[in-house]
């Protein structure tokens, strides 16, 4: 995952689902560090001035379906209904990245340590709101 | 001239929930797009928070079964509320069927009367 990052390349992640997944959680992760409890508006700009460093074109469809996808896990998920889970996925690792690097200029240490502790937290809520696959968490087994 | 009665016949008649007798004409488009602009200045404030657009539009895809492009019709809405947003690549058809649903929709939330709804399509341009 830290290497599908770094490099933003997502072939890794389409080729594993649990990659997939995780990568969700990162994304989620790391836009709710940003973004949560500010003005949705803040996010049009922000998606206006990643695309434009990163010559997109920052007036369309790209630019509506990124800001849809940031905001997809601030509580509107329905946005992002008819964005196929291939190009949400990249989205999701161009501005896991931009956010990361973005912290290091602010100071909050290099951009591959940000990314590390982003994974971590990330595989820490896979393995909090993933149920494991015997029961409920919160129900002991019954004795043999 | 005809046509600008039809495109009025037809918006009237989706915002009231009614079957239109004839399709709009082809130059209708402008006609939607300031009775849009119109409707949504009369239902929001500048800096009405995004959840409360995002409702608005929710609540109109719903009713209408999809047929409203959710990412398109909150960036039309909040143009016309003079932010400058991604609208760029949105098929005429796409912008035609949000202008007149969206018009429908912020109506009946503004719960217009039948002569203040006539008066909205005038000012557009549009007599009825």
């Amino acid at each position: 995952m830290l290497t599908a990052l770094r490099a933003e390349d997502r072939d890794e992640v389409n080729a594993r689902p649990a990659s997939a997944r995780l990568l969700r959680e990162v994304f989620a992760v790391a836009v709710r560090r940003c973004f949560a409890g500010r003005d949705t508006r803040d996010i049009t700009p922000y998606v206006r001035d990643l695309l434009d460093r990163r010559g997109i074109p920052s007036a369309g469809a790209t630019a509506r379906e990124t800001e849809a996808v940031i905001r997809s896990v601030l509580g509107e998920p329905e946005l992002v209904d008819g964005i196929p889970d291939e190009r949400r996925l990249g989205m999701m690792i161009l501005v896991v990245g931009d956010l990361a690097q973005g912290a290091a200029r602010e100071g909050a240490g290099s951009d591959a340590e940000l990314l590390e502790a982003l994974v971590n937290q990330a595989e820490t809520r896979v393995a909090r709101f993933d149920p494991p696959s015997d029961g409920r968490p919160w129900r002991r087994r019954s004795p043999r | 001239m005809t046509d600008t009665l039809t495109a009025a016949a037809f918006l009237r008649a989706t915002a009231t929930n009614r079957p239109a007798a004839d399709p709009p004409g082809e130059d209708a488009g402008e006609y939607f797009a300031a009775a849009f602009r119109l409707a949504v200045g009369l239902r929001f404030r500048p800096d009405v928070p995004l959840p409360v657009i995002a409702g608005t539009v929710r609540t109109a895809a719903q009713r209408h079964q999809g047929l409203v492009p959710v990412r398109e019709a909150e960036m039309l809405i909040r143009e016309a509320l003079g932010e400058t947003v991604p609208t760029a690549e949105i098929a005429t058809a796409d912008a035609v069927t949000v202008h007149v649903l969206m018009f429908a929709a912020l109506v009946e939330e503004l719960a217009l009367t039948d002569a203040e709804l006539d008066e909205l399509i005038t000012q557009a341009g549009v007599r009825p």
